[in-house]
């Protein structure tokens, strides 16, 4: 990782703060753990089927001793049972001597096995080469069995498995014949292949960890890109993004991530235009009282025009900061303050208020009889907003209706005019703050009335619509609110 | 006598311009929206446009555009309530001469109009005569054939205004 110190301070601050932090991601990070867990978990079972394989050997070898053994003995029964005498011509009846010295000349053990012979608990014979004390000393316990008799013994050179079986004759048990096969050769193989597969298994394990190590890395390098990308976003530059390329996971985290930054962007972008039209409306007024009042003369007309023109720009200045704060209020959660409101009686006051905004013919469409739960003051506000601007897109007598109707939980108001409609351009913006229709002017108001109408109805959980169903035959705006109480909007769209 | 033509679509910002310009000498026109603006600076003869930038129908930048297309050189000073740094850059891209951000002082604004005048080679007329009447704008003195007299006076703005009216003709 390499890092360039930048001169601000800021930046070098967050470098330092990401060096230190560096030695803790070795530790810490995800590509590590990934990796640790990896290991472990190839580490554990490699062990187990290292240990699986040997003990699964271990008991194969001792299946074939047991065969062997087996083996041996049944040749040895064979002889003893059906064999003749090479010396008589004859079966050998009891004499054992004779058998075991039969069996000795014919067999030869194969590798590992040896076979003892003991007759009358004395050591007869042995296919062993040496040590042959020893042996028959280690078996020595075996001479006098009546059974036959399994088992291991420890002998000169490692364990060995045996079988006994005693030799009768007449009901008369005269000898006994013992069968081994040393352990130690055999178990040596299993350990020596079983080493082996954990050998492989090891490099196996070495070479995969590397490759993970490399494939984690590269499965986490979006994720580093999200980080640093993150890290480089300032309130200045919400233009870069993670462009993560696939369908996987972390390219939808990408994706999100994206289009967050995008939803960011459109809101810092709104927010600038925002401070940026407020600015361009209060600075045209200070423009022009500044201006008149600079050039002021001596004239007692003049002085008295400069006056009430200044008074009327203070005025509208006034109305326009009280406008800005009601909708900055408009974001907050007690915008509103909700009570049981009759419908009817709340249209009919709307109806005298309005009726009192000019000369228009003014027309009740309809009144919804019943209560919505709703700010009875912000909803007025709402309506007779609606109310003065169809003042201002009509001319005196002129149609305005003014209406409300209550149907399945909703309660609708709505403000029709006669005037000349919204152009379909303007449509969509109109609720837009500052929106002010095409050539408008600026003493129809700052373009915030509308917005604060759709404040107050998704306050109430509702919302504002304009209908201009006849093009050029006016625009009816209708304010849609829920009767029962709303749960709070969370986030209202600016 | 300069002539100013005046592009603003707020009227009490283009009668404060207007008065405080006559009065100053100048004579001005003003038009409310930005495609009347086009029409006069092609057809009349000014030797100065102030810009508002946010005028109807055609907005500011297109005027000037349309204007320096048409290869009309008058200087124009771009009035705008945008301290933006690009929209200054902007409007002086487009061919504006100057920019002067709303509120703004009076004073500054004739003394950016003089400027650009006498940067044009425009001979600004500081001296109006009325028969054996000369008043002289910049020192405000004022001489009836000859004789001064400090014209720092209440009516010294109507001596001012009628001389310039009739230099008009």
């Amino acid at each position: 990782m390499t890092m360039t110190m930048t001169p601000e301070t800021t930046a070098s601050t967050e470098l330092v703060s990401r060096r230190r932090r560096w030695p803790r991601r070795l530790l810490s990070g995800a590509r590590t753990r990934i990796l640790a867990a990896f290991i472990v978990l190839l580490a554990l079972s490699t062990l187990v089927s290292t240990i699986a394989l040997r003990e699964i050997l271990q008991a194969r070898v001792g299946e074939r001793v047991e065969r062997s053994l087996g083996q041996e003995v049944k040749e040895f029964s064979t002889l003893a049972r059906q064999g003749n005498n090479p010396l008589t011509g004859k079966p050998f009846g009891s004499d054992v001597q004779a058998i075991f010295d039969v069996y000795f000349q014919r067999n030869v053990p194969g590798e590992g096995e040896a076979v003892f012979t003991f007759i009358d608990g004395k050591p007869d014979q042995t296919t062993a080469d040496v040590s042959r004390q020893q042996l028959f000393a280690a078996i020595a316990p075996l001479a006098r069995i009546t059974a036959s008799k399994r088992g291991e013994v420890a002998g000169p050179q490692g364990d060995a498995r045996y079988l006994a079986v005693p030799v009768a004759v007449k009901g008369r048990h005269r000898g006994v014949f013992v069968v081994t096969i040393a352990l130690g050769q055999e178990r040596a193989e299993v350990d020596e292949a079983a080493q082996v597969a954990a050998g492989v298994s090891l490099t196996v394990l070495l070479l995969a960890s590397l490759l993970a190590f490399v494939i984690a890395g590269r499965v986490l390098t979006p994720l580093r890109q999200l980080t640093e990308t993150a890290q480089s976003i300032t309130e200045n530059d919400l233009t870069r993004r993670i462009a993560v390329e696939g369908e996987d996971e972390i390219a939808e985290l990408g994706h999100t991530f994206d289009a967050m930054l995008d939803r960011l962007q459109a809101a810092f972008a709104t927010q600038k235009d925002f401070v940026s039209d407020a600015g361009h409306e209060l600075r045209t007024p200070i423009t022009i009282i500044r201006g008149h009042l600079e050039l002021l003369g001596d004239d007692p007309d003049e002085r008295r025009e400069t006056v009430e023109l200044v008074c009327d720009e203070l005025d509208r200045m006034s109305r326009f900061v009280d406008d800005l704060l009601l909708l900055a209020q408009a974001e907050q959660a007690d915008f509103i303050q909700t009570a049981e409101v009759d419908l009817d009686a709340l249209t009919e006051a709307l109806m005298v208020k309005a009726s009192a905004l000019g000369p228009r013919e003014w027309t009740l469409e309809g009144i919804g009889v019943g209560r919505v739960t709703a700010d009875r003051q912000r909803l007025t506000q709402a309506i007779m907003q609606l109310a003065q601007n169809a003042v201002q897109h009509t001319v005196e007598g002129d149609r305005i209706a003014l209406g409300s109707a209550l149907a399945n939980g909703h309660a609708r108001l709505w403000v029709s005019d006669s005037g000349s409609g919204v152009p379909a351009a303007d449509r969509e913006r109109i609720f837009d703050r500052f929106a002010r229709g095409a050539g408008a002017r600026r003493s129809q108001g700052a373009g915030l009335g509308l917005a604060i109408v759709r404040a107050i109805a998704e306050a109430h959980g509702g919302r504002v619509e304009l209908d201009c169903a006849r093009p050029g035959s006016g625009a009816t705006f209708t304010v849609t609110i829920p009767t029962d109480p709303a749960p709070p909007q969370e986030a209202r769209a600016t | 006598m300069n002539r100013i033509l005046i592009a603003e679509d707020e009227p009490r910002l283009a009668a404060f311009l207007e008065k405080g310009l006559a009065s100053n000498g100048f004579v001005t026109t003003t038009v409310g929206d930005g495609a009347r603006a086009v029409m006069m600076a092609d057809d009349d003869e000014f030797d100065l446009l102030v810009l508002d930038l946010g005028l109807p129908v055609k907005d500011g930048f297109t005027v000037l555009q349309e204007l320096r297309a048409a290869g009309r050189r008058m200087p124009v000073i771009v009035l705008s309530a945008r301290d933006d740094v690009r929209d200054k850059v902007s409007g002086l891209e487009h061919g504006a001469d100057d920019y002067v951000t709303k509120p703004f002082r009076f004073e500054e604004l004739l003394a950016r109009v003089r400027v650009r005048l006498r940067a044009e080679g425009v001979a600004e007329q500081t001296v109006l005569r009325c028969g054996d009447l000369t008043l002289d704008l910049r020192t405000r003195r004022a001489s009836v054939g000859g004789a001064a007299s400090s014209s720092r006076h209440a009516s010294s703005r109507c001596s001012r205004s009628s001389c310039a009216t009739a230099a008009r003709y």
